[in-house]
């Protein structure tokens, strides 16, 4: 499973283009009469989800990875239904909960729950019968494909990888912070359902080296510009597409952009007209 | 897509499960006989965790030597797998075709041949069994043997010492499990493997141990109790006492006096005590046993030849 992507389910079942993405969100749309422009941009909805899930995960101490699966989860779900269709809280409460059982860090149904709960009163109640029901409703949307390939396991192998070619390459330990957040970020954008784990772990390196590089001495510049050309020749010769790799930061960059104008409070709000409307 | 349940015509009863029922059944539209694994949900835990592992496992892992998952269909409150219907499990077949139990060499060479291919796999992947036995282990009339009842099953991936020490029937259970070692990785499939190999020879489980001490004692009767000069960091293991018994190892010819020379070699590479000393499925298929007269490991049903690579 975790050994090989390109045999899984990941690569033979939950891959899109983009073209195929924004396709489906438009039938989706279509459907239901919300208004895309009262969001600004749709990714803020993406941010709202993300904070929520790691608030969540926060709560009840739940390791990254695990809360890494449950926002795949989350947006695989959101290629099948439509968010105004659902109560988002509880269909993010149960993506934690069934991604902890999948990460074997289990959390009782209770506790996820009663956490929840304390989080936003308003949209999820005491019964933990809701939320076995939606995991078993979420399973099925999921074709029961659950394992999921991240990108740490491969940004782990490939910095070892480059801090063992020699070349004076290697990520430092706040670079690897860097690209580790870069990751993590990566699961608010579309990234995860486009691109294999692979080529987001290269761009969270490449990105790491290039958001991080020094801005004073022109020196330094010339330097960080000489290692960032020997990573980029040692990227080609792993076989990665550079071109994915660009259209991956592209996104990050973007998505950077679009987060300095989020205001979670329009969001929530529109949250609540939405969830309570149906 | 998920398949609805009226697709498929439910038959007797196959078995009960700690989770799951599993009732024989056909396919209306094709004829095709299936096992359907029914499973009820629980309103404290949502969907049992080894159904969970099961289907995900299964949706992953595709080869001939592991029971197909065709299906997942969602009732109102219970969830159907529906897997490729096999005849009986090896247990059964034992009873049934064998002579007291026992089996003759030939099949005995091609199960083992089978199942070591299915582990092999399923490792390649990154994937415990966790709770391989006669009864996990499933036959169809072809002959051929297919891994089954993946609800104790784990991918290996990063923390390796957090699994839980309360897999596999006590009887196909690894030393290193016994003496309450948490690191344990592809290795104790490989000590079942063992035990059920020696089984398909006898007719008779090899260490059918009562409780966990019994067990070792069982194992260290025949194999000869390990010490920290056989098994280094052996002492330091939870479960380890240092007044065990001392037994000295015996000739497994003794107990298996029908067992031809290089199967038992191959026997022994598989019942290592120490862990990192057991034969890996890779290196087993790879044994000269399987070496010679590969005709008689190839039944009717389909079944590679070894030592053609696969």
């Amino acid at each position: 499973m975790a050994a090989n992507y390109w045999t899984s389910s990941q690569f033979n079942h939950w891959r899109f283009t983009r073209p195929q993405l924004d396709k489906i969100r438009a039938s989706t749309e279509a459907d239901t009469g919300f208004r895309q422009q009262d969001l600004g941009d749709p990714r803020h909805l993406r941010i709202f989800f993300h904070s929520l899930i790691q608030a969540l995960g926060r709560h009840l101490s739940v390791r990254q990875q695990a809360l890494a699966t449950a926002e795949v989860y989350l947006a695989r779900f959101y290629t099948r239904s439509a968010v105004q269709e659902t109560n988002p809280y509880l269909i993010l409460a149960t993506c934690v909960y069934l991604a902890c059982k999948m990460e074997e860090c289990p959390q009782h149904i209770r506790s996820v729950v009663s956490e929840a709960k304390s989080l936003w009163p308003d949209f999820i109640t005491h019964d933990p019968t809701k939320l076995a029901e939606c995991e078993f409703y979420l399973i099925e949307e999921l074709d029961s494909y659950l394992i999921i390939h991240h990108p740490y396991r491969s940004l782990a192998q490939l910095s070892k990888a480059l801090g063992a070619s020699g070349n004076n390459a290697g990520l430092s330990p706040d670079e690897m912070q860097t690209a580790w957040s870069v990751v993590n970020d990566s699961y608010v954008t579309d990234l995860p359902l486009l691109y294999p784990p692979n080529v987001i772990a290269m761009t969270a390196m490449y990105m790491s080296v290039v958001l991080r590089m020094p801005s004073a001495a022109a020196t330094q510049n010339e330097r960080t510009r000489v290692r960032l050309k020997k990573i980029v020749d040692w990227f080609a010769g792993c076989g990665i597409d550079l071109e994915d790799v660009v259209d991956c930061t592209q996104e990050m960059i973007s998505l950077y952009e679009v987060w300095e104008s989020y205001n979670e409070k329009t969001i929530r709000d529109l949250m609540a007209r939405l969830v309570n409307k149906r | 897509m998920s398949g609805s349940a009226s697709q498929y015509q439910q038959l007797e009863k196959l078995g009960e499960g700690t989770y799951a029922t599993v009732y024989k059944g056909r396919n209306r539209a094709t004829g095709e006989l299936v096992a359907l694994k029914e499973i009820s949900l629980d309103s404290e835990e949502g969907t049992p965790s080894t159904a969970i592992r099961e289907i995900s496992l299964m949706k992953e892992l595709k080869h001939e030597n592991i029971v197909s998952l065709y299906d997942v269909i969602h009732t109102e409150n219970k969830l159907n797998l529906v897997f490729e219907y096999m005849d009986r499990d090896l247990k059964k077949y034992m009873d049934s075709r064998g002579d007291h139990g026992a089996l003759d060499r030939n099949t005995v060479k091609s199960f083992m041949y089978q199942l070591l291919r299915g582990i092999a796999f399923c490792h390649e992947n990154r994937v415990l069994h966790r709770d391989l036995k006669p009864q996990n282990l499933l036959i169809n009339n072809k002959g051929q043997l297919k891994l089954a009842d993946f609800g104790l099953a784990r991918a290996f991936g990063i923390p390796v010492n957090t699994f839980s020490n309360e897999v596999v029937t006590l009887w196909y259970r690894a030393p290193d499990v016994l003496l309450g070692s948490r690191t344990y990785s592809t290795s104790i499939d490989m000590w079942s493997a063992g035990c059920i190999m020696a089984e398909m020879y006898t007719g008779r489980p090899l260490f059918p141990g009562t409780t966990n001490e019994d067990e070792l004692q069982k194992i260290f009767r025949l194999l000869g109790t390990p010490s920290e000069q056989t098994w280094p960091g052996i002492s330091q293991l939870p479960n380890y006492k240092p007044n065990f018994p001392v037994y000295p190892p015996q000739d497994l010819h003794l107990i298996l006096p029908q067992i031809e020379r290089p199967a038992l070699d191959l026997l022994c590479l598989l019942l290592q005590l120490r862990p990192e000393n057991r034969i890996s499925a890779a290196d087993a298929l790879r044994h000269p046993w399987f070496r010679e007269s590969p005709a008689m490991v190839v039944n009717s049903g389909g079944v590679a030849h070894p030592g053609h690579g696969f």
